[in-house]
């Protein structure tokens, strides 16, 4: 009788476990074999908690299997939900820190290149553009961000410079944007992208991704 | 007829203190990793004996989230991490009930003790109890703990959020002292700058100028939320920025 319901447990779990679909995420398998192993469970109860066993004993049995299934339950939700926040919680703060960053980087060239370009003595009447790449040093296509890690897939390319207006396109090669859709400029899928037009009135942000 | 004496001897394993010492002194061990439970089952380097099989899977969701955050791509579940979650439950939900419920309900139903009943309860019991108990203790204490850190992380949102607006706030007035007055801005000063409505007001909290100079203007952020937090915000001509953290008194 033993050997049966061992088997039988063991079976309806693993092969629950192994054949549910596979993702980078384990908690999918683990749920659903977990829904199967306290399905399982309730049958093991309701075969063994019963007649002829004392009716005291088995309503102690069902109040034990009930506090201790709840404060299970209560753990592993507990866990899959916190565990989940953090993993989510992280990206939310490593995309915060990235979007600081490419603010910080296009004020630091665009700022420059705007006092340049308005404190320029009375004589001289030079561009936007050509004062962007007298200032800053980079033409289209450039990347004006160097990197300060190992891992740090941060681009900041320069868009387009022309007469008065230049433009510079910031995305980050691993920090997922808001839509996992975007296409982004270096072709990758869903990173955060964000983009800055400096003019002679000053810059302007758009947040693409 | 006397059921006393029809029943038979229960034989001395089942004595309640000697099954109640052996299952406490198998949980502790099973328990405890630097007594065993982790290292001395170890049969591989990523697979471990547990009998939580939620434990590793928060692991490996947290430890993704963190390779996500050092730009590394997570890696895939293993074979060893599988076999430590599948195993773990199967432990757990299924051999560790099953052999403590159906030997004790033979042994209680039939009272006449067989050979794999001892093992099988011991065996058993010492499952349940590790899975079972725990919870129980840690269920009580899980809420709070959880709330407790969604409320500091929450806090610390909002910190970055302000901050994060305090320096917008900061580059459009550096960009309002560079540009002529002619296009609205200041002329090489701070003096006359205004925080536009959009950067004013947010749900979560509000930005307000305090002071601005030739040289230097002072901002301030307050959160509209009940954690009272404030932050100032000192930004130079040179476009350095310092942020001071405090609550309010109200």
């Amino acid at each position: 009788m033993i050997l049966f319901w061992l088997a039988t447990g063991i079976i309806a779990v693993t092969f629950t476990y192994i054949f549910s679909p596979q993702s980078p995420d384990p908690w999918d398998p683990l749920n659903t074999a977990g829904l199967v192993a306290g399905l399982y469970l309730l049958i093991l109860l309701l075969s063994t908690l019963r007649k002829p066993l004392h009716r005291t004993t088995v309503i102690s049995g069902w109040a034990a299997a009930l506090i201790a299934g709840a404060a299970t339950v209560f753990v592993w939700t507990g866990y899959d939900a916190q565990s989940h926040y953090q993993a989510e919680l992280l990206s939310e703060i490593r995309g915060r820190i990235s979007r600081g960053v490419i603010a910080h980087e296009f004020s630091e060239h665009l700022l420059k290149v705007l006092e340049s370009y308005h404190h320029q003595p009375p004589r001289q009447n030079r561009s936007l553009g050509a004062v962007f790449q007298e200032t800053v040093g980079a033409g289209i296509g450039s990347n004006l961000h160097e990197p300060s890690y190992e891992s740090d897939r941060l681009r900041i390319t320069v868009a387009s410079i022309s007469a008065d207006e230049v433009v510079l396109i910031a995305e980050e090669g691993y920090v997922k944007g808001r839509d996992l859709g975007f296409r982004n400029l270096d072709g990758g899928m869903g990173m955060v992208q964000e983009l800055a037009r400096l003019t002679a009135k000053g810059i302007t942000y758009e947040s693409q991704n | 007829m006397n059921h006393k004496t029809d029943r038979p001897e229960i034989p001395a394993v089942f004595r309640p203190w000697l099954l109640f010492l052996a299952l406490a002194t198998l949980a502790i061990v099973f328990l405890t990793p630097g007594l065993g439970g982790k290292e001395r089952h170890q049969v591989s380097k990523e697979f471990q004996l547990t009998v939580f099989p939620w434990m590793p899977a928060g692991h490996i969701t947290i430890s993704n989230g963190l390779d996500t955050f050092s730009g590394i791509s997570p890696n895939p579940i293993s074979e060893g991490q599988r076999a430590t979650m599948l195993i773990g439950l199967v432990l757990s939900l299924v051999v560790g009930p099953t052999l403590l419920l159906v030997a004790w309900r033979q042994w209680k139903t039939t009272m006449v003790p067989r050979r794999w009943h001892p093992p099988a309860l011991l065996l058993g019991g010492v499952l349940v109890v590790s899975t079972m108990v725990p919870p129980v203790i840690l269920a009580a204490s899980q809420w709070n703990a959880l709330e407790s850190m969604r409320r500091v992380q929450d806090l610390s949102r909002e910190r970055d959020l302000m901050i994060h607006a305090l320096g917008k706030v900061g580059r459009d007035a550096l960009q309002f002292r560079i540009l002529p007055s002619s296009l609205g801005g200041g002329d090489g000063t701070f003096r006359g700058y205004r925080v536009s409505e959009d950067m004013k007001q947010s749900d979560a909290f509000s930005c307000e100028l305090i002071m601005a100079a030739d040289t230097m203007i002072t901002l301030r952020a307050v959160s509209a939320s009940g954690s009272r937090l404030q932050i100032t915000g000192n930004v130079s001509s040179a476009g350095v920025m310092r942020f001071d953290f405090q609550e309010s008194e109200e």
